[in-house]
């Protein structure tokens, strides 16, 4: 005895309520997912906030370095061979020794070593790095100078790399008045 | 108006107003495109927890329950492919569809025919979720192969068959569709 519906099946379907209410409240376990998103994404602001003070300092870094590249790379254009004169470094490629060299750039090391340490272990990585970049470039001039020792040019690139190097001393180490420090030769 | 709305949903609190607002058709879909009560609240769990997520992309070509549904058909036939992936589903839902005896009528002997939402929970899944888009959300078929990444033919396909199985199930005659 059973009765067929009247109705057809497309008809049928037609006439189902879109809507369904859940048995239960499915709000709560939305709700923990939300906040648990919500956590997540401050601790990821906070930190944003920390890798972004340390990014300011390596765009200052970085945009000292590439001054002094631009500087380097003027001077080669602009004044020929032989007018200018070689700087006081030493003839071995080694540090100028001028006692007021010397004292500013150990003061500068120092602060710059104790800065470092205090640096999260990426920033310290990448600040290795940019020291290590400068001072491989002071080495490829010295080999460049051990063939032709008396090139004004080269002589003045090797100075400079003295001067980066206190410059990116000075940079790491200062807060507020990063002043370029031009030590004395 | 719709970036007003946007604002007070992006707390927690206003999403819970937007939550209550679309709960029941965001479960009516999962539950008859899922056939399962739970795996439907699992999905409406995922689609809320995803659209919340997805808020500051959502663009205002559509209306919020579309966008919604579109959400929560995604997160349904992500559930499948997992699940079909993790139980071999895939090959016994494939065995089922390639098979061309239809199940026995019905309202015979044995079998009392089963009311309509127990007969679209019992069909295959491409042809559940076919059937549920166009015939119960009212999708076209290129909007329905579109969000289930199927061919518009194959959809096709897949209806027709499921409204065979439902009218045999359902104790129906046959009908063309």
């Amino acid at each position: 005895m059973n009765k067929k519906p009247t109705l057809s099946v497309d008809q049928q379907l037609a006439q189902l309520p879109r809507a369904i209410a859940p048995a239960r409240d499915l709000w709560p376990g939305i709700e923990a997912c939300l906040k648990h998103d919500a956590a997540i994404r401050e601790r990821h602001l906070r930190g944003a906030d920390a890798r972004s003070t340390h990014r300011r300092r390596n765009f200052a870094l970085g945009l000292a370095a590439g001054l002094a590249a631009i500087a380097i790379a003027l001077i080669a254009t602009l004044h020929p061979r032989g007018l200018i004169a070689p700087l006081a470094v030493q003839a071995d490629g080694g540090a100028p020794r001028s006692p007021a060299f010397l004292r500013t750039r150990n003061a500068l090391e120092q602060t710059y070593s104790a800065d470092l340490q205090r640096l999260p272990r990426q920033t310290q990585a990448r600040l290795v790095k940019d020291l290590e970049i400068i001072r491989n470039a002071r080495a490829d001039i010295r080999s460049a100078l051990a063939a032709s020792p008396q090139d004004p040019l080269l002589n003045e690139l090797l100075a400079d790399t003295w001067q980066q190097e206190m410059d990116f001393y000075a940079n790491v180490s200062s807060t507020t008045d990063s002043a370029r420090v031009r030590w004395p030769l | 108006m719709t970036s007003q709305r946007d604002a007070a949903w992006s707390s927690v609190r206003g999403f819970e107003a937007f939550y209550r607002e679309h709960v029941g058709a965001v479960f009516g879909l999962c539950q008859r495109l899922t056939g399962q009560r739970e795996a439907a609240e699992d999905c409406t769990q995922e689609t809320f927890v995803a659209a919340w997520r997805a808020l500051p992309q959502f663009e205002a070509r559509s209306t919020h329950a579309t966008w919604l549904h579109r959400i929560a058909v995604n997160k349904v036939i992500a559930r499948n492919a997992s699940l079909a992936a993790k139980f071999e589903l895939a090959a016994a839902d494939a065995a089922h569809l390639d098979d061309t005896a239809l199940p026995e009528p019905a309202g015979g002997d044995a079998t009392p025919p089963l009311d309509l939402e127990r007969a679209i929970a019992s069909l295959p899944d491409g042809s559940r979720h076919v059937l549920v888009l166009v015939s119960v959300y009212g999708y076209s078929h290129t909007e329905a192969a579109q969000l289930l990444s199927i061919a518009a033919g194959t959809c096709r396909a897949h209806l027709h068959r499921a409204r065979q199985l439902l009218a045999l199930r359902m104790g129906l005659d046959e009908e063309t569709p």
